[in-house]
């Protein structure tokens, strides 16, 4: 994908061929300017609330639909009026054949009114689709372990992840470690599938309801330490949460010499490159001023974390 | 729908071309500037030249990094972006874009914005005569640089010079884009006209703000920014009829354009093509949806051209 930055992680590339070869089948064809993104309307045929009062909107695609990776995302909205003018940015839960035809899958939180009207839409309506967009999450992972640190509907591209390397029959799927965390055990939306799809599942809770009691960076700086006592130590850190979620997520992998990829949620005005609104400012934050822009968007969702310039998120 | 007839109206014998100075348009389509990226954002969602004509976002003579976040707050009806112009500079696109760029769309109109007046007429003069460059669209009104409002759009003296710089620097069609943050536009408008100016297109975004009680913080990282979106449409359609009355050359206008009955208002008041900006955001494939509805609407009041709407408001 044009700009994809992996920093040092990619000269680290020595596994994973499988996966990659897959990948660069599909990101090959999103290089540079002529991206596979389409536009496309969508019809629900199952919105599942679940626990932690979110939705799983599935939806079938009408017309072609690009393969998608882990990691993308796409942008929803309803041509009803009182619909907000910004389409909306989701994480892919899933994208799948089903009987000739594509099934797209999204975990939606209705925080607000876009996504509170995508939350309410019936088994038949119409949605609009832009994508998939942004980068995949799996692009040349290093060989290793992969853990997974997910906070609350954070998890999505990560049950995407696993899933697609389970039917995939990836085998680091079994290998990769998934750490959800959340305020309470309720909150830990798509726990059980992420359980079912992870080799080991860590569930962390603020008021210890389930698993371990305490936040996600305590709880991975146990399972990295955990590899490594093993001699297997992580080849990456994978993360999608909030912000303060994630960055925390970052220091306790910098402390122990991990890579990291974070995967950016931020305000978006088109997600196709255009508006340039989701700036992520990246550089070397050791050095005074030494950043710059990248679209979170198209160079990213995923950023190497030791890239990012947290304080001017 | 004709009550005479129950057939279908005859689509594709409604002529959508228009004439913007030396420009033949297929369409009355055009992007704005600045929500279409350099046009090949746009590929994977239609054909550039189903468009009457691509324009590019704004270049500059160095490169610029754009704006600090945030940088779009959504709005009733609207959207306040300040992006701050980020792009890689003029020698970056002709070097390096418009190869692949050329020949895609139907018309292409480049963008540009000088950092003081004298720079307009050297970008001008750098992409004279470049094959696949259609005309040029002068941003004298962007709200989001240094120093707020660039202060070129504001002075009709000032306007009249810019544009006379760049009308000596090339042969290219001119269109000036207007500001609305201004007392009398069609002073700009008419300044822009006597300096040469093939077109004016307006409006540019109108300047505003958001703030956030709680937080005290405002909803930009720069403060004020630029709104546009539906929220903005009366204005700009008042501000295109103004013009349209104060100049002879063609106005194309600007503002909250999400259907083709938007765009026919627009001629209606005097354009004689449009420019589709914000609505691309939710929906990519605009500009060829917009096409296929204007010839219906057309074909179904027995129009047989776009153009017999034009300037078509009778007022008294």
């Amino acid at each position: 994908m044009a700009g994809w930055n992996r920093g040092g992680v990619g000269a680290m590339a020595v596994g994973a061929a499988g996966a990659n070869d897959r990948i660069r089948a599909v990101m090959n064809a999103t290089a540079a300017d002529s991206r596979t993104c389409v536009s496309r309307i969508a019809h629900v045929v199952a919105n599942t609330p679940v626990s932690g009062g979110c939705h799983c909107i599935e939806a079938r695609v009408e017309g072609e639909w690009p393969g998608a990776r882990a990691g993308q995302f796409a942008m929803l909205s309803l041509d009803r009026p009182d619909f907000p003018l910004l389409p909306r940015p989701f994480s892919l839960l899933g994208s799948r054949e089903v009987d000739g035809g594509h099934h797209v899958e999204f975990l939606i939180m209705p925080i607000g009114k876009g996504s509170g009207m995508l939350c309410a839409l019936g088994v038949g309506e119409p949605l609009n689709v832009v994508g998939p967009l942004g980068g995949a999450m799996e692009q040349d992972l290093p060989a290793g372990p992969t853990v997974c640190v997910a906070g609350g509907y954070g998890v999505a591209p990560f049950v995407f992840l696993l899933e697609q390397w389970g039917r995939e029959g990836e085998s680091r799927a079994g290998s990769t470690t998934a750490v959800f965390g959340a305020r309470t055990a309720e909150r830990l939306s798509l726990g059980e599938r992420l359980t079912a799809a992870a080799g080991a599942t860590e569930l962390c809770t603020d008021d210890g309801s389930i698993g371990f009691t305490g936040r996600v960076d305590a709880a991975l700086a146990q399972v990295l330490s955990a590899h490594a006592e093993r001699g297997e130590p992580v080849g990456m850190v994978l993360t999608c949460g909030p912000e303060a979620m994630m960055e925390a997520v970052g220091k306790v992998c910098r402390a122990a010499d991990v890579p990291c990829r974070a995967s950016l949620e931020t305000y978006m005005g088109c997600g196709y490159a255009v508006c340039n609104g989701c700036a992520v400012a990246v550089g070397d934050p050791s050095k005074p001023e030494g950043y710059t822009y990248e679209l979170a968007c198209r160079e990213g969702t995923v950023f190497d974390e030791e890239r990012l310039w947290w304080k001017l998120l | 729908m004709n009550p005479a007839t129950s057939e279908q109206p005859a689509t594709d014998t409604v002529d959508l071309s228009v004439q913007v100075g030396p420009l033949h348009l297929s369409n009355p389509l055009m992007t704005a500037s600045g929500t279409a990226g350099l046009g090949l954002e746009m590929e994977p969602f239609f054909d550039l030249a189903e468009a009457g004509a691509i324009v590019v976002k704004t270049l500059t003579k160095a490169p610029r990094h754009g704006n600090p976040m945030p940088r779009l707050v959504e709005t009733p009806s609207g959207l306040l972006n300040s992006i701050g112009l980020p792009n890689k500079g003029i020698d970056h696109f002709i070097e390096q874009v418009l190869p692949r760029l050329a020949g895609h769309a139907s018309c292409l109109v480049i963008n540009i914005a000088g950092t003081c007046t004298g720079e307009f007429g050297e970008l001008a003069s750098k992409l004279d005569g470049l094959p696949g460059v259609d005309g040029l669209e002068l941003n004298i009104s962007c709200p989001n640089v240094e120093g707020g409002d660039l202060p070129f759009g504001r002075d009709p003296d000032v306007v009249h010079r810019l544009v006379g710089d760049v009308r000596s620097a090339t042969a290219l069609p001119i269109i000036t884009k207007l500001t609305p943050n201004v007392s009398d536009i069609a002073a700009v408008a008419k300044a822009a006209e006597d300096g040469g100016s093939d077109a004016v297109s307006l409006i540019n975004t109108l300047l505003g703000m958001a703030v956030d009680w709680r937080t005290g913080r405002p909803g930009l990282g720069t403060v004020v920014g630029g709104l546009s979106g539906p929220a903005i449409k009366p204005v700009a359609l008042r501000m295109v009829w103004e013009v349209s009355r104060s100049v002879a050359i063609p106005v194309v206008g600007i503002g909250g354009i999400t259907s083709a009955d938007d765009v026919l208002e627009f001629l209606c008041a005097g354009a004689t093509a449009v420019q589709v900006g914000t609505t691309h955001y939710r929906t990519p494939d605009a500009i060829p949806r917009l096409a296929a509805e204007l010839s219906r609407l057309l074909a179904e009041e027995g129009r047989t051209s776009a153009r017999d709407v034009i300037g078509s408001m009778r007022t008294g």
